[in-house]
C-alpha cells in the first residue's frame, strides 16, 4: 500500500535520508518540510498517513507543532512520530502519553520504514 | 534478576525497591542484618544491596560472613560513610562495589548493570539471541531494530533465559527467580507468562526460542545462541558496513549535503576560537548546544558514529558548565577539530587504530597469567596500564600505585595504545575519560570488542562526575569509575578488588 509520509525537520540531511530510505525500502511517497510552519501548511493541503517530526526545531518545536496539528480537524487524526536524540524515561512517558511514537536519532536509515510500520501497527 | 536489599531505612528501601522494580528487577527486602543473612542463605540472589549500618548484624559483618561461607553473590555496599578508609574497609570485607549515600539512582542502576555483567562474564551490556536483543539499560526488547512490547514479568523471564543460556529452569525455580518472596503465584501463572512471552516472540518471527524440556522445565533454545552483542553493533553502521541488500546510496546523499555540514562545523570551530575561559555568553552557549545536538543526530544517521559521540561530549560540557575552565575550552576545540577531521574523510570506515576487529591478535596468554597470579602478593605484582593525556596525572597515579608493587606502564600517546596493550599484556587498564583524538570511551569499547581482552578489568578515572559521563563509562563496558581527585587508598582498594575478581573469573 502506498503511503504518504510527511517529514518535518530543520536538518536537511535528516529529510534527505528519510525520504531516500522510505521511497526505496517501502515505496512510500515522502513530503518534507524544513520548519513547523511549513509542515503545518503541507499537512493541511495534502494530509499524509503519518507525520515524522523533529523534537528540537527553531521557532516552533516538535511538541508545539504536535499540539497545533492536534488542534486542526484536518490533521488531528494523523499519527505522529517524534524524531529525537536520547530521551530520558520521563520525557519518553510524556511523549507516549501524547499518543506519539518515538524514533531515536541517529537512526539506521534502512530500518526506518520498519520502525514506522511497527510503531503504527501497519501490516502492509 | 532477583536482588536482596538489606536496608533498615524504610523510606529509602521503598524508593530503591520502586526504582529497581520499574527496571524489571525483582526485590526481596530485609530490614535488619540477621534477616538479611537468613534470606541470603536461603535463596540464590543475583545481587545483594547492603546497607552498612543495620540493626542486629551490620553490613560489614554480614558481607564478611557471606564471603567466608563461600557466597560469591555480587554485593554493593550502601552507606553514608564516605571516608576513603571506609571504602577500603568495605571493599576489603568482600563487597564488589561501594556507593556513598546520598547517591543518584542512575548511578546505582549503572553500577548494578556493570556488576551483573562482570559477574556473569558477559562483556557487552546488551544480551542477544540471534536477531533478538535485550538492552538492560533501556529495558527494551528489540528484534531486527523493532521493539517488542513485553510485560515486566515477560521481560524478567526473557532476561533470565538470556543470561543463563545453558540452564533449564523448573517452574519452581522460575517462581523463585522472577517473583518476589512475598508474592507466591501458582505455577499456572508462570506458565501463562511463558505462554504470553512465546506468543510475542512468535509474532516477531522468533518462534521456539524458549523450549519446553518435558518433565523438567524450560530453557533457551541452545544451538542458536550467539555471543552477546557488541555495543558498536547497536550503533548505526558506517556506509562501508551497510547491508549489501540496501541500495540506499548514502554516499551520494552525503555528497549533496556535505558542503553545508562542513560549513556548519567550521562555523562552530570559528565560534570556539573566540571562546575564552570564564563565563560563557548564554546566547552563544545555547546556540552551540543546539548545533552540537543537531549535528550529533544528523551526522550520526549518515554513519559517522564517532561524530555523534564527540558532539554529545560537546553538549555535555556546555550543558554542565556555564563557567568554562581553560581545559574545557581546549577540550571543546579538540572535539570539534576531531569532528572536522572525521567528516573531511568522508564516509569511510573508522581508523584501524580504534577498530577492534583489526586489532592485532596474538595467541591467548590468559592461562599463563592466571598461573602467575595466585596470591594477594601476586595480585599486587600485577601489570597496570595507565592511559591519560595529562603527564602530570600519569605521574601522580604512578606514584600512588608503584609503592604497592604493581608494575606500572604509563601511556600518554593514545595512538600507540593497541601496540602497547599487545606488548605489555596488562592485568588491568586505568583510563582517562576525556582525551583528545581518541577518548577513553572509544578505547574501552575497542577493548571490549576484541575477544582477547573481554575479561580485562577496565577502571576509568575522571574529573567529570555528571550522570551522563558515568552512564557512558559503564555503557561502553567499564568495570569501575573513580572520581578525580584520586585518593590513594580508594584507588588501590578498587584496583586490588578488580584484579581479584578477574583472577576468580579465570
Amino acid at each position: 500500500m502506498t503511503r504518504r509520509i510527511l517529514v518535518i525537520d530543520d536538518e536537511e540531511a535528516i529529510r534527505l535520508i528519510i525520504k531516500a530510505s522510505l521511497e526505496l525500502t517501502a515505496g512510500w511517497t515522502v513530503l518534507s518540510a524544513a520548519s513547523g510552519a511549513e509542515g503545518l501548511s503541507i499537512a493541511q493541503a495534502r494530509p499524509p498517513d503519518a507525520i515524522l517530526l523533529d523534537m528540537m526545531m527553531p521557532e516552533m518545536d516538535g511538541i508545539a507543532l504536535f499540539h497545533r496539528l492536534q488542534a486542526q480537524p484536518l490533521t488531528q487524526d494523523i499519527p505522529a512520530i517524534f524524531l529525537t536524540a536520547q530521551v530520558m524515561a520521563t520525557e519518553r512517558q510524556k511523549l507516549e502519553k501524547l499518543g506519539a511514537g518515538i524514533i531515536l536519532k541517529p537512526f539506521e536509515p534502512i530500518a526506518i520504514a520498519r520502525q514506522i510500520k511497527t510503531l503504527l501497527n501497519w501490516h502492509d | 534478576m532477583k536482588f536482596l536489599l538489606v536496608e533498615d531505612d524504610q523510606t529509602l528501601a521503598g524508593a530503591i525497591k520502586q526504582l529497581l522494580t520499574q527496571h524489571h528487577y525483582v526485590i526481596d527486602l530485609a530490614t535488619d542484618g540477621l534477616q538479611g543473612k537468613e534470606m541470603a542463605e536461603a535463596f540464590a540472589y543475583d545481587l545483594i544491596l547492603l546497607d552498612w549500618t543495620l540493626p542486629k548484624l551490620d553490613g560489614m559483618q554480614l558481607c564478611k560472613y557471606l564471603r567466608s561461607e563461600g557466597n560469591h553473590t555480587p554485593i554493593i555496599l550502601l552507606t553514608t560513610r564516605n571516608h576513603s578508609t571506609d571504602k577500603v574497609a568495605g571493599l576489603d570485607a568482600g563487597a564488589d562495589d561501594y556507593l556513598a549515600k546520598p547517591f543518584g539512582f542512575e548511578e546505582l542502576l549503572a553500577r548494578i548493570r556493570a556488576l551483573l555483567r562482570r559477574s556473569e562474564g558477559i562483556v557487552s551490556p546488551v544480551l542477544q539471541w540471534g536477531d533478538l536483543c535485550l538492552d538492560p539499560s533501556s529495558s527494551q526488547v528489540i528484534c531486527r531494530d523493532l521493539p517488542i512490547a513485553v510485560t515486566p514479568k515477560e521481560y524478567a523471564l526473557l532476561e533470565l533465559f538470556l543470561r543463563n543460556p545453558n540452564r533449564i529452569f523448573s517452574l519452581d525455580s522460575l517462581l523463585d527467580k522472577v517473583w518476589p518472596f512475598e508474592e507466591s503465584p501458582s505455577v499456572g501463572s508462570v506458565r501463562t507468562h511463558i505462554k504470553g512471552l512465546r506468543q510475542k516472540l512468535k509474532k516477531a518471527d522468533l518462534p521456539d526460542i524458549i523450549t519446553t524440556v518435558y518433565g523438567l522445565g524450560y530453557r533457551l533454545k541452545a544451538e542458536e545462541v550467539s555471543q552477546p552483542k557488541s555495543i558498536s553493533d547497536s550503533e548505526p553502521k558506517s556506509i562501508s558496513e551497510s547491508k549489501p541488500e540496501s541500495n540506499l546510496d548514502l554516499s551520494s546523499l552525503w555528497q549533496g549535503v556535505s558542503k553545508s555540514y562542513h560549513q556548519r562545523v567550521a562555523n562552530v570551530a570559528a565560534a570556539l576560537r573566540e571562546l575564552k575561559p570564564g563565563l560563557i555568553d548564554e546566547a552563544i552557549r545555547q546556540q552551540l548546544l543546539i548545533e552540537a545536538h543537531s549535528l550529533a543526530g544528523s551526522l550520526g544517521s549518515f554513519g559517522f558514529k564517532s561524530v555523534t559521540v564527540q558532539c554529545r561530549e560537546v553538549e555535555s560540557i556546555l550543558d554542565n558548565h556555564t563557567d568554562l575552565s581553560a581545559q574545557h575550552v581546549q577540550q571543546l576545540k579538540a572535539l570539534v577539530a576531531q569532528v572536522q577531521q572525521t567528516i573531511a574523510q568522508g564516509l569511510l570506515p573508522r581508523s584501524p587504530a580504534i577498530t577492534p576487529e583489526l586489532a592485532p591478535s596474538k595467541p591467548k596468554t590468559a592461562d599463563t597469567i592466571s598461573t602467575t597470579i595466585s596470591s594477594k602478593d601476586a595480585i599486587a605484582a600485577a601489570k597496570l596500564l595507565i592511559v591519560d593525556d595529562d603527564l602530570a596525572m600519569l605521574t601522580v597515579v604512578q606514584s600512588l600505585l608503584q609503592p604497592w608493587g604493581f608494575q606500572v606502564k604509563l601511556l600518554s600517546d593514545v595512538h600507540s595504545f593497541w601496540q602497547v596493550l599487545e606488548e605489555f599484556v596488562p592485568d588491568l587498564v586505568l583510563l582517562d575519560v576525556k582525551m583528545p583524538e581518541i577518548s577513553g570511551l572509544e578505547l574501552c569499547q575497542g577493548i571490549r570488542n576484541a575477544p582477547r581482552w573481554h575479561n580485562l578489568p577496565i577502571v576509568f578515572m575522571s574529573g567529570y562526575s555528571d550522570i551522563d559521563t558515568i552512564q557512558q563509562v559503564f555503557s561502553v563496558g567499564a568495570d569501575d569509575y573513580i572520581r578525580k581527585p584520586i585518593m590513594a587508598p580508594e584507588l588501590v582498594a578498587r584496583v586490588l578488588s578488580w584484579l581479584k575478581r578477574a583472577r576468580i573469573r579465570r
